[in-house]
């Protein structure tokens, strides 16, 4: 383990990855994450293999929009443009991710095909390859494509950026940390050090991964969407350690930055709404599900709606969810660790939301979050027993996670382990008891039934 | 079925919409599609103002629209929702002439869902916008600044052509790129078109071209168009009364005729076919009766297949049927090239001879005296045993049968006219009554054509006896030249329908 990860109390900690999304909470965060890896990946794909810079188009365009059109012009200009091809297969990779919406992943295929045609067997095309497969949920492809490249390339950082991102997705922490040191060596940039962020805190270690993500706003210096990414996933990670002031200065930042930042508003909704503040977190949500209807948002609103009796708008917020994944299903996306919890908390069928958990943990063996999205399932469905191992599973790495913590709270509960359950209850009250809005009801009850003191944060109407 | 109705009739609000049947929106299923097609009249100027949603912002719009929460949209919900929008549309166009804000009406509005992806809908919402021209017949400096939606991710697109208008200074295409946002560009990767402002100048003079494929009635004279369009609205306000069915009927018989008079669609190639055949009154009656039932039964078939399925692309349809027709003139064309061929050939043998006249039925004299074998009677004559029609040189008049070709021709493109007759008939609830509509439309058209082909046969009949009582000479060489002529009428007029259509393709 080396020196750059270690900072805290855990063993270091590992990146994050678009895919990633984990759970509600972590949709935002993720999504973002995935745009920082996709600039990256842009950034690695403007050079050829030989390490010598390719301009591509005008000067650095700022919005992922902005240099999508600049990419287009590229390749109609000169159609025979391989890395303008390549730049822009990761430009609409990272554009679907941003904006959840699913028809940009086959733009991406098709850009990348194109690149394919033109080189094949190329590196930078094969790793935008493997890039894709990330954001489509296919990890065991983007490791074989990361393995391919690194193979050949050893030296490729985002190479070693995609196998961290497929090892952390198919639950093999060691492994992923293996690459995310090697990657710190060969590029200590803003890629890595994001990924450094989420392994440690998945190690359960917040105040590195706060640092790491310091460290990369230092790098980034304030400009572009990287920038403003860096920020929200700052924020976020703020939040969850319960700095909520610190938290909205990051994402006021980011959002100046660049106002359209989805992620940023969810954040900070998320702030308005853990302090009471939920027809605030309303408004703000549904102007911005008005302009970018993405399920994290849309689940929050809905959540926060029906908290405040308005169910039929709640169910229409869901109603977009749903909608969003039978898109993302299309699209070839594998959406399952999402749906399956939001079917466990907002579907009416148990048993289907069990069988989505079921496909989460058979996609990523071992990985902790889709362990505890079946064990949630389960929970749901009234079967704790079964459900025990698989928490036990989730909760290998000690992660600092409140909303894991009560997954796992009411599990034992469940299961007629109070001990444990009052120990997991008791750390996710200690991190971040306003961890969701819509679980804080259940999450009284359960401190009560368990004899622990409630925080006021559980006690608000 | 009234969610059907919405289906059909959005379906030929924008008359052939290019079905899109359950594929990805290719600019996102996010995106909010606008474009404005801008026609400068005289007097005023129109905006046809179409909003395209893809599949996740068209369900928040049902989600808004549907005041009671049952998830459909009843006839209310969904008129308060397209009246509502298009007022609020209106007032983010902001059009100015010469400096002047334009406050734009809203004058009709449609709304229309298309399959999309992963079992959604896709939301279609057209305003038809007018202002009134402040100066009218003069120079006039346009602007048009689209400020809605703008946060919204997605094409953007503004057309403006003129109609008995020029538009000398424009930097907005006449055509759309995207065919009224149902043909969006796919062959290539391309970011949205992005076209929110136009400026235009715009002065009296001959009007720019067509507007775009997707425009209702753009395929119509401008009269029938507008005739049409408010028949439309008529028909799907009034609640059906004998007389309002009576007047309703009586509107499709002149829309009908209306059509048949138009320009184009081969009517002319008809007309020089009865005169170069030299046909009956009651073949030029025959003619119209082929014509008039082809059409009806086509428009028939294709508004059942459009009421049904979305996946009947009637604008792929059209070329089809429109090469196809133009094929079968041209085919009938060389038929009659060829035996006019032949007849010259014996006639010109005949005109060597002087003025013997042979009754042998090969003179080409004997046919200007047209009466006698335009006859109905010369009909069961020349079906009688011994006269040989194949070789053309025994010119007969015209036989029934060799009507159907050219009848089949002129009717095979259904008119987008009586299609929205038809559908405007199942929009008031009651199939029987489009159909009984179509039928009058098809009568109209008969009339019509009869009509006309009757005054041409007339005018034949009247000028070949002139001819013949003052320069019997020259009618020889009339009744020789004219079969060619019109023949070669024929099969040029069907190559040109043929090949517009083909260009339309």
């Amino acid at each position: 383990m080396s020196n750059t990860l270690q900072t805290g109390r855990a063993p270091a900690g590992l990146p994050a990855r678009v895919p990633a999304r984990h759970h509600r909470g972590r949709l935002p965060a993720t999504a973002v994450v995935a745009m920082l890896i996709g600039l990256a990946l842009g950034r690695f794909l403007f050079a050829d293999a030989a390490g010598a810079p390719l301009t591509v188009g005008p000067a650095a365009p700022q919005t992922p929009q902005a240099r999508i059109a600049a990419l287009e012009a590229a390749v109609e200009a000169n159609p025979q443009d391989l890395s303008s091809w390549q730049a822009l297969g990761g430009a609409y990779t990272d554009r679907a991710i941003y904006s959840s919406d699913p028809t940009f992943y086959d733009l991406a295929n098709r850009a990348l095909d194109r690149a394919a045609e033109l080189e094949p067997g190329n590196l930078s095309t094969m790793l935008g390859r493997a890039n894709l497969s990330l954001s489509l949920h296919d990890f065991r492809s983007a490791r074989r494509l990361g393995t391919r490249v690194v193979d050949v390339d050893p030296f490729s950082a985002d190479a070693h950026g995609v196998l961290v991102d497929a090892e952390v997705e198919l639950g093999h922490y060691r492994a992923a940390t293996g690459h995310l040191e090697r990657m710190l060596e060969l590029d200590p940039g803003l890629p890595a050090l994001s990924r450094t962020s989420y392994l440690r805190e998945l190690h359960g270690d917040l105040d590195g991964a706060v640092l790491a993500l310091q460290q990369a706003d230092v790098a980034s210096a304030g400009r572009g969407p990287q920038a403003a990414t860096v920020l929200t996933l700052l924020g976020d990670a703020l939040r969850k350690r319960g700095d909520d002031d610190a938290a909205r200065a990051a994402y006021e930042r980011a959002l100046r930055i660049y106002p359209e930042l989805a992620a940023a508003e969810v954040g900070t909704a998320r702030l308005l709404a853990a302090s009471g503040d939920r027809r605030g977190a309303i408004q703000l949500l549904e102007a911005l599900t008005e302009r970018v209807p993405e399920p994290a948002a849309l689940t929050l609103l809905g959540e926060l709606l029906a908290l405040q009796g308005r169910d039929d708008e709640a169910g229409d917020a869901f109603a977009l969810v749903e909608a969003t994944a039978a898109l993302q299903r299309d699209a070839g996306q594998d959406t399952d660790l999402e749906m399956a919890l939001f079917a466990a908390d907002h579907g009416e069928d148990p048993a289907a939301a069990v069988r989505l958990g079921r496909r989460a943990w058979r996609d990523r063996p071992d990985n902790i979050y889709a362990a505890d999205a079946l064990a949630w399932t389960l929970h749901q469905a009234g079967r704790d027993r079964q459900a025990l191992p698989l928490m036990r599973n989730a909760l290998r790495l000690d992660t600092s996670d409140a909303l894991l913590r009560y997954h796992a709270a009411e599990v034992f509960a469940g299961a007629g382990r109070d001990q444990q359950a009052r120990r997991q209850l008791g750390e996710a009250r200690d991190t971040y008891p306003r961890f969701s809005p819509h679980h804080q009801p259940a999450a009284r009850a359960l401190a009560r039934r368990l004899g622990l003191r409630v925080p006021p944060a559980w006690t608000r109407p | 079925m009234r969610r059907l109705v919405a289906v059909a009739l959005g379906a030929i609000a924008a008359v052939a919409l290019l079905a899109w049947p359950a594929a990805a929106h290719p600019l996102g299923n996010f995106t909010t599609n606008t474009a404005a097609a801008i026609v400068v009249h005289p007097d005023r100027f129109a905006i046809t103002y179409v909003v395209d949603l893809a599949e996740i912002p068209a369900l928040q719009a049902v989600q808004r629209a549907d005041a009671d929460g049952n998830d459909t949209l009843d006839d209310a919900e969904s008129r308060r929702y397209r009246t509502q929008q298009c007022v609020t549309l209106a007032d983010g166009l902001q059009v100015e002439a010469d400096g002047t804000r334009m406050p734009l009406t809203v004058e009709r509005s449609e709304l229309a869902f298309r399959p999309g992806q992963a079992g959604l809908d896709t939301l279609r919402l057209t305003c038809a916008l007018r202002a009134a021209l402040p100066s009218p017949g003069s120079e006039t400096v346009l602007t048009l600044s689209d400020t809605n939606l703008a946060d919204r991710v997605g094409w953007r697109e503004i057309t403006a052509t003129g109609q008995g208008m020029t538009l000398p200074d424009s930097d907005v295409p006449t055509t759309s790129s995207s065919a009224q946002l149902t043909a969006y560009p796919q062959d290539q990767l391309q970011s949205p078109l992005d076209q929110r402002n136009a400026t235009l100048r715009v002065r009296p003079g001959p009007g720019s071209a067509f507007a775009g494929p997707a425009a209702l009635g753009n395929a119509l004279p401008s009269g029938v168009d507008r005739l049409a369009e408010s028949f439309t609205a008529l028909v799907s306000t009034r609640s059906l009364t004998p007389a309002f069915a009576l007047l309703a009927v009586g509107l499709a018989l002149l829309l009908g005729s209306l059509h048949a008079l138009a320009p184009g669609h081969g009517k002319t190639v008809v007309a020089a076919y009865l005169v170069g055949r030299e046909g009956s009154a009651q073949q030029a009656l025959g003619l119209g009766a082929t014509v008039a039932v082809t059409h009806t039964m086509g428009v028939l078939a294709l508004g059942v297949l459009l009421s049904v399925t979305d996946a009947i692309a009637p604008q792929r349809l059209y070329p089809l049927l429109g090469v196809a027709s133009g094929l079968l003139f041209a085919g009938v064309g060389l038929l009659l090239l060829r035996q006019a061929w032949w007849a010259r050939r014996s006639g010109g043998h005949d005109h060597v001879h002087g003025h013997e006249h042979p009754h042998d039925h090969a003179g080409g004299h004997d046919h200007a005296e047209g009466h006698e074998h335009a006859g109905g009677h010369d009909h069961s004559r020349d079906h009688s045993p011994g006269h040989d029609h194949s070789q053309g040189h025994a010119r007969p008049g015209l036989s029934w049968r060799s009507l159907v070709a050219p009848g089949l021709a002129g009717g095979l493109v259904p008119s987008p006219s009586a299609l929205v007759v038809l559908l405007g008939g199942i929009a008031l609830g009651r199939a029987w009554f489009g159909v009984t509509l179509v039928i009058a439309y098809g009568i109209g058209m008969a009339a019509a054509l009869v009509g006309a082909g009757y005054l041409l046969v007339r005018a034949r009949e009247r000028m070949a006896r002139r001819v013949a009582r003052h320069r019997p000479g020259r009618l020889v060489r009339l009744g020789q030249v004219l079969p060619l002529v019109t023949a070669a009428l024929v099969t040029t007029g069907g190559l040109v329908l043929a090949a517009r259509a083909m260009a339309g393709a």
